[in-house]
């Protein structure tokens, strides 16, 4: 079974999307890069996100990564918040009733993609 | 094998293909990502015909409502005609009342058009014929009514609201495209409790969604609130108030900045808000006005608990003039 079957699929990337995003908008250390941020749209791409980590189907390439992070390098994205999303990715699986050994998987997933995120 | 309708050309669709597939073979572009009907990049609108159940897993029932479907997992049985923007009809009607509410806020009633079909807290486009003008408005009546209902905020500079308050009369032709929009009421979840918070003409599609939610059986409490900087900015609040008598799980709310007004509540509608729903946990909630207010509104709303999925808004956004 793949991580993303054992994780619940779309069921439980729909149920994570709330919980993760209302992390997100509520820490202090990353709020700021959603501020002016279409609230639905990016509900959507933190979906997309999830599907990936979760390792769900998805089409996804460095190259979007690097264009869509851009303009938040710009305004100081650094390793620091990587870290803090990841640690919210767990905190969010944890509430879930995920095991340990799964959120690795997933947190490995997310850790893949820091250097496109980070656009160097 | 089926077609597929899109901007006028009809494109052969092979079995295996999705409706997306096709498209892009057929070369148009269309947005897409994860191809597998988890992201809803590549949600379309189907105008015609059934692009099959599988296509609108996981989309709202507002969406699902509006035709909306996911063209990268719809291989549907027969023809469909499809597209990216939501569907545009025009349609004339003639003006029938005119009064004015409060000092800047136009009331305007006309005769629906035949086949005119809505959900009230859609919005309809304004169209000036002389010159094309554009302005979008709210509908502030239900369904079940013989009139649609709008209220205009009139500018002073404003090109349409002056026109409408000044040289359209009782009688005249308006033209407009529509409906649009999704913010109004499904019966999905009737005992969950309903927030409607809005401010200026923001109160005019709140009007139509809450009726249309008490009238088709909504179980749970339904709060209407309405914030204004005073009391002169206040309007409807008799209707408003006679909704809340004539059913028992719905309250009406008003409030003002300066506390102006008998009855009203004193404060910025935020913190009206906060103050009575400090949770939001299983709520649906509807907001409407100033993209400020509204955007300031949908983040509490969401960090006090609702679901994404349950929070629906119309931000108005004024034109340049």
């Amino acid at each position: 079974m793949s991580l993303y079957e054992k994780l619940g699929g779309q069921d439980a990337v729909n149920a994570a999307v709330d919980i993760f995003y209302r992390k997100v908008l509520s820490d202090d250390r990353i709020s700021k890069f959603f501020e002016d941020t279409d609230m639905e749209k990016q509900a959507q791409k933190q979906k997309a996100f999830l599907t990936m980590v979760f390792g769900g189907p998805n089409n996804y390439t460095g190259l979007d990564m690097r264009e869509g992070h851009k303009h938040l390098v710009a305004m100081g994205l650094d390793d620091s918040h990587v870290d803090t999303v990841i640690e919210l990715l767990g905190g969010t699986l944890k509430e879930l009733g995920v095991a340990d050994e799964d959120i690795a998987e997933v947190a490995g997933i997310a850790e893949s993609v820091r250097d496109d995120v980070l656009n160097r | 094998m089926s077609k597929i309708t899109y901007e006028g050309q009809i494109i052969d669709r092979q079995e295996d293909q999705s409706v997306l597939e096709c498209l892009e073979k057929a070369g148009f572009k269309i947005p897409s990502s994860c191809r597998t009907g988890v992201c809803q990049a590549c949600v379309m609108v189907a105008t015609a015909g059934d692009p099959g159940e599988v296509s609108k897993e996981g989309l709202t029932p507002n969406e699902i409502e509006m035709k909306k479907f996911k063209s990268c997992c719809s291989k549907p049985e027969g023809d469909l005609e499809v597209s990216l923007e939501d569907i545009k009809k025009a349609y004339s009607c003639s003006v029938t009342e005119q009064i004015m509410l409060n000092e800047r806020t136009l009331l305007l009633r006309m005769t629906v058009p035949k086949e005119f079909e809505y959900k009230a807290g859609q919005f309809i486009n304004v169209i000036r014929k002389k010159d094309g003008l554009l302005r979008s408005y709210s509908i502030a009546s239900i369904p079940e009514e013989r009139f649609i209902e709008m209220h205009v905020r009139v500018y002073e500079d404003g090109k349409m609201s002056s026109w409408l308050k000044g040289w359209i009369e009782p009688g005249d032709e308006l033209h407009f495209t529509g409906p649009f929009g999704e913010c109004f009421y499904t019966d999905d979840k009737p005992e969950a409790e309903m927030l409607l918070a809005g401010i200026g003409t923001g109160m005019a599609p709140l009007y139509g969604i809450a009726r249309e939610a008490l009238k088709s059986g909504h179980k749970g409490k339904v709060t209407i609130l309405q914030g204004a900087m005073n009391e002169a900015g206040l309007y409807y609040t008799e209707e408003f108030s006679k909704i809340a008598a004539e059913y028992d799980n719905c309250q009406y709310i008003s409030s003002t900045v300066d506390g102006s007004g008998e009855g009203n509540e004193e404060g910025k509608i935020d913190d009206v808000v906060k103050a009575h729903f400090p949770s939001t946990k299983g709520m649906k909630v509807f907001l409407c006005g100033s993209p400020n207010t509204v955007n300031r509104l949908k983040k509490y709303s969401f960090l006090a608990g609702a679901s994404m999925s349950d929070i629906h808004s119309d931000p108005f956004t004024p034109a340049e003039s």
